[in-house]
Parts: C-alpha cells; structure tokens; sequence
C-alpha cells in the first residue's frame, strides 16, 4: 500500500548572495514525489524595517516589509525529470500579523496559502535514484547588504510503498481548495 | 454508535532551544482520529520558534523538525475547518507521541508558553 510520508531537510545560509548547492536523500521506499514546501528560521534579528541587528535580546516582535520578505530562490532537480522540476521563491515566512489578519495570502513560496491554511506545491516526480539536487541563492543578504543567518528548511512529500495503513494528508484530495486564491 | 472526538494535549515550553517530548494515551473508546491542528497560548512563539514531530501508534505522521506553523490555522479558517486532515487512523488504546522543539528565531524572544495538539477523530459511544 502506497502512503504519503514527508522529508525534512535543513541548509544553513550565512552569507550575503550566498548559492548553495545540496542533495536531498529520498527514502529507498520512495516512488514518487508528489509536494515541496519550505521554510526558513531566521538566525539574525530582523527588525520591522528589515534590518538587522547582531546584538541578542531586546527585539520586539518583528513584522519585516513583505515586499523584503523573500529569503532567496530554490530549484530543485531529478533524474527522472528533464531539466528542473521544482522552481520558486522562498519567503522568509507569513509573518506572524499578517497570518492573524484576514487577507493573509501569497505568502509561503511553494505554498498556497488558504483563507490562513498552508498546504504544499504540489509536483508529480517519479523516483528511481534516491537523490535529488538542491541549488538555493540567497536575495535577502544581498538586498540588505548585509551577512544575514538563517535556515532553510526543505520538506519533501513523497510516496512511498509501506506496508503501514495509509495516510491520506489533505492537500492530495484537495486540488480545488489548494489553487483557491 | 461513533460520535465526533476531539482533544488538546498540552505540552509546556519553559525553557529556550529545548525539546519536549510527551507521549499521551488515547481513551479505548476513541477509534479513529482525522485531523490535527496545533493551539498555543502565544501564537506567536510558536509559529516562529517551533517544529516538532508527531507519531500515533508508532507511525510516524510528521517527521522530526517539521515546522509548526505548517499546521496552524488563523482565525480567517471556518472553525470546523482549522484540522489538517490526515485520512482515518484507527487507534483503540493507542498512543500519540508529540515531540516540540523550540529552536532561536530572530524575531522572536522567548518566554514560557505552552503548545496544544488538539486531535480529532470519532469515538464509540452507547447513547
């Protein structure tokens, strides 16, 4: 019986501009790709004007411009897709205000973002080798001018063949509510 | 005669960059559970500062390092609709455990807080 089963996988960023390449090890029960999100956890303080201070402590509740707000690109790649299968924006996050707020939409890169719900980008990848290529640029150091930390977080849903009872998450039987705007 | 179940687990979060794990027992007359959505005292810190890892009955549901605020809703979601679904898992007697790190964010400073698992599912009911 096929199920739905989800990756993590975390790269440090530290520098301005920084391009970092990584790979993504599947399960060796995985057969298809089927959903990528991302995340990102911010190392160095932001501030409401997007700047940002090295010092700790002290920083009130950060609500950084949206339009500052995407932390960098990320294209991913597989050797059963032709060329890149997977391309988008990384936001910084949904800032916590902006998710309390009513029209807290596109926000999450690789995210649709519903009346408040987050569900994953969906993609149809077959797996046969067990590794995918990474490649990440960060755009919110160089915007800034400045060295700024953080993780990104890259989650993988894939299908795997397991003989546990199935977990069917929403975003697969949900394609309508996940394009809604 | 199955009747819609629901329950929050809390965990309390007293100290930075820490993890706590909690295993909490599901009531025998509990059959299945469908959906899960993660409550807080401070949304705040929990949406920027969490991640955690969910297991019911020894199936791993979220894997370690899963961000929090993936299954979080605002209030801009119909409350009965503020669930993530996971498709029915029976689970009579079973066990959920829930495993919360709090890691350092930028915007964020850390105060106590405590986070709820809040599970739906249908329970057995004579009445």
């Amino acid at each position: 019986m096929s199920r739905v089963r989800i990756l993590v996988s975390e790269t440090n960023i530290t520098k301005a501009g920084q391009v970092k390449h990584f790979q993504i090890k599947l399960s060796k029960h995985a057969f298809k790709i089927v959903g990528i999100e991302t995340d990102v956890f911010a190392k160095s303080h932001l501030t409401k004007d997007g700047t940002i201070q090295d010092t700790t402590g002290g920083i009130p509740r950060a609500t950084v411009n949206n339009n500052n707000n995407t932390a960098g690109k990320l294209k991913l790649q597989s050797m059963e897709k032709e060329n890149i299968f997977f391309s988008d924006w990384v936001k910084a996050s949904v800032f916590y205000e902006e998710f309390k707020q009513p029209k807290a939409f596109e926000i999450h890169s690789g995210l649709k973002d519903i009346r408040g719900k987050t569900a994953p980008k969906k993609v149809d990848v077959p797996v046969e080798s067990t590794i995918i290529n990474a490649v990440y640029v960060d755009t919110i150091g160089k915007f800034h001018k400045q060295d700024i930390s953080y993780t990104l977080k890259v989650f993988v849903w894939i299908e795997t063949n397991d003989n546990q009872n199935g977990v069917t998450f929403e975003f697969l039987n949900n394609e309508k509510e996940t394009t809604e705007k | 005669m199955l009747k819609y179940y629901s329950k929050q687990f809390d965990v309390q979060i007293t100290e930075a960059r820490k993890t706590v794990k909690k295993t909490f027992e599901v009531d025998k007359s509990v059959k299945t559970i469908y959906g899960v959505c993660i409550l807080s005292n401070r949304d705040d810190l929990t949406y920027y500062r969490g991640s955690f890892r969910l297991e019911i009955n020894k199936d791993e549901i979220y894997p370690e390092g899963y961000s929090t605020k993936k299954i979080m809703s605002s209030e801009n979601v119909e409350p009965n609709k503020r669930c993530f679904f996971i498709g029915k898992i029976s689970i009579s007697n079973g066990l959920i455990t829930f495993e919360y790190t709090d890691s350092e964010d930028g915007r964020t400073v850390f105060a106590p807080y405590i986070v709820s698992l809040s599970v739906d599912g249908e329970r057995e009911s004579e009445i």
